[in-house]
């Protein structure tokens, strides 16, 4: 212990006296090859599959004459967010391959577009969970008459959240920059050394418990509320109600899978900021390893929103089989598709009926589309 | 009334603001504070704290590219990073060659 710096002054050039790991740097070579190969792989996935998604729903939720309900106007901006969020993943995916190169400009932008759509959408969640408790337990028939009154107080949900939402990302757009260390440039946020570290401390933490805990508090009470008025509803099937009750758990537990994971390692990692809880090389590696894959899982949730929330409504499978009727009828004259079409309407509004509950008896308009 | 939960559920949320991206830098998670020869040390850097580490150290390099992590403000330190100067001065001029300028990177 007491030589490992020290070496004869012969052996000038030989390098392989007795080092202690524990005290030369922590290489994380191996992390960002690892990195290098998941996360392209990972993001070109997550763009394929939630631009074909969220894609589809802002061209059917566009092309229908009125949106219905709150829930709907915030389906199809969660659409958008997720949208803008999925379009920085090629940026990322080439900074963990060979480094950021397009400039400090670049990076505030495409982090506060990260940063800015993923509060976005999680706000956006939590707000059609609010929207779908309202429903049910305060007017389950008066929400769907959407007056002039109701499309402005829409309209100014919508622009507050994405206010917030831009409020939330401004942080990035002033912290973040090109750093470059070792001959490898990155695009990080770097807070100012003048910042108290309890300031930062308090700050961090509460953002990060906020960021995820809120949520989804918000979103368990809603819906907890939600399957009891089901489960309370008269005259609705049982199965129709445990169908609903699964879509609703669904939702909850994909939110609770995916963010969690992420929301714990980063609580880890603003912890060990603040109290240097790890020295161990290896622990650092693996957390580092465990924040690429939680982060990775948490932007699947942008791809899985579409399923969660579009798909599964019967009014928007509707509206996806009218869309392609009509364009349908616009680009030829099939005579065999069109000798199709009516009974796969039949059988999906029959479909859609089974699904429509809390009390709406027109699937279309059916108060929350589960 | 449901206008006022709704928006102050919204205000709450909006205390939360910086997504930690994964930032894999090389840092040094302790130091060790004794001294080091100066003729093993070709080269230095600074960790700031905040900057993607947790502490403030000094990264010594030696001849073979080991990277020691010891403290920033320490006599020993400093006297290193003199010679290493120095050192840095003399391998330009002699253009690298040399036993000396062993290990020593060009500018």
């Amino acid at each position: 212990m007491e030589d490992f710096y020290y070496e004869d002054e012969d052996a000038h050039f030989n390098d392989s006296y007795d080092y202690n790991y524990e005290h030369s740097i922590c290489d994380k070579e191996a992390v960002r090859s690892f990195g290098g190969v998941f996360l392209p792989i990972i993001y070109a996935l997550a763009l394929v599959v939630g631009l074909a998604g969220n894609a589809l729903v802002v061209v059917v939720y566009t092309s229908r004459l009125r949106l219905r309900t709150l829930t709907d106007v915030c389906i199809l901006n969660l659409a958008v967010s997720d949208l803008l969020l999925l379009f920085t993943l090629p940026f990322w995916a080439a900074d963990a391959v060979h480094g950021w190169r397009l400039g400090t400009g670049m990076c505030k932008f495409t982090s506060f577009l990260y940063s800015a759509n993923f509060s976005c959408g999680m706000l956006l969640l939590a707000c059609i969970s609010v929207d779908r408790y309202r429903a049910v337990a305060h007017n389950p028939s008066g929400r769907t008459g959407a007056g002039a009154r109701a499309r402005i107080r829409w309209l100014l949900v919508c622009l507050s959240l994405w206010a917030l939402a831009i409020i939330l990302g401004i942080p990035e757009l002033i912290f973040s920059t090109v750093k470059t260390t070792h001959h490898r440039t990155s695009c990080t946020a770097i807070y100012p050394h003048s910042m108290a570290l309890p300031a930062k401390a308090s700050l961090e933490l509460l953002e990060i418990i906020l960021r995820f805990l809120l949520p989804f508090l918000v979103m368990v009470v809603c819906y907890c509320q939600v399957g009891r008025a089901l489960s309370r509803a008269a005259g609705v099937r049982r199965e129709r109600k445990w169908r609903a009750l699964r879509v609703l758990l669904a939702v909850v537990a994909v939110f609770l899978l995916t963010q969690l994971p992420y929301s714990v390692v980063k609580l880890w990692r603003a912890l060990d900021i603040i109290y240097m809880l790890v020295t161990d090389c290896e622990v650092s590696k693996g957390l580092d390893r465990a924040l690429q894959v939680t982060e990775s899982l948490a932007l699947a949730h942008a791809c899985i929103n579409p399923l969660l929330y579009a798909f599964i409504g019967s009014s928007f499978r509707g509206h996806v089989l009218k869309a392609a009727k009509r364009l349908g009828q616009r680009l030829g004259r099939h005579p065999r598709h069109g000798g199709e079409e009516p009974a796969v309407e039949i059988a999906l509004r029959a479909r859609a009926q089974t699904q429509s509950q809390s009390g709406s008896d027109d699937p279309d308009t059916s108060t929350f589309t589960i | 009334m449901d206008t006022k939960i709704f928006l102050s559920i919204l205000l709450l949320s909006c205390c939360h603001c910086m997504v930690v991206r994964a930032q894999m830098s090389d840092c040094c998670l302790t130091v060790k504070n004794k001294p080091i020869p100066a003729s093993r040390v070709v080269d230095y850097h600074h960790q700031i704290k905040g900057q993607g580490c947790s502490i403030d150290a000094t990264i010594l390099v030696t001849r073979h590219g080991r990277k020691l992590c010891v403290p920033l403000n320490e006599n020993w330190v400093s006297l290193v990073k003199t010679q290493v100067i120095q050192l840095k001065t003399h391998c330009q001029e002699v253009n690298y060659k040399g036993k000396r300028c062993f290990g020593v990177k060009r500018q």
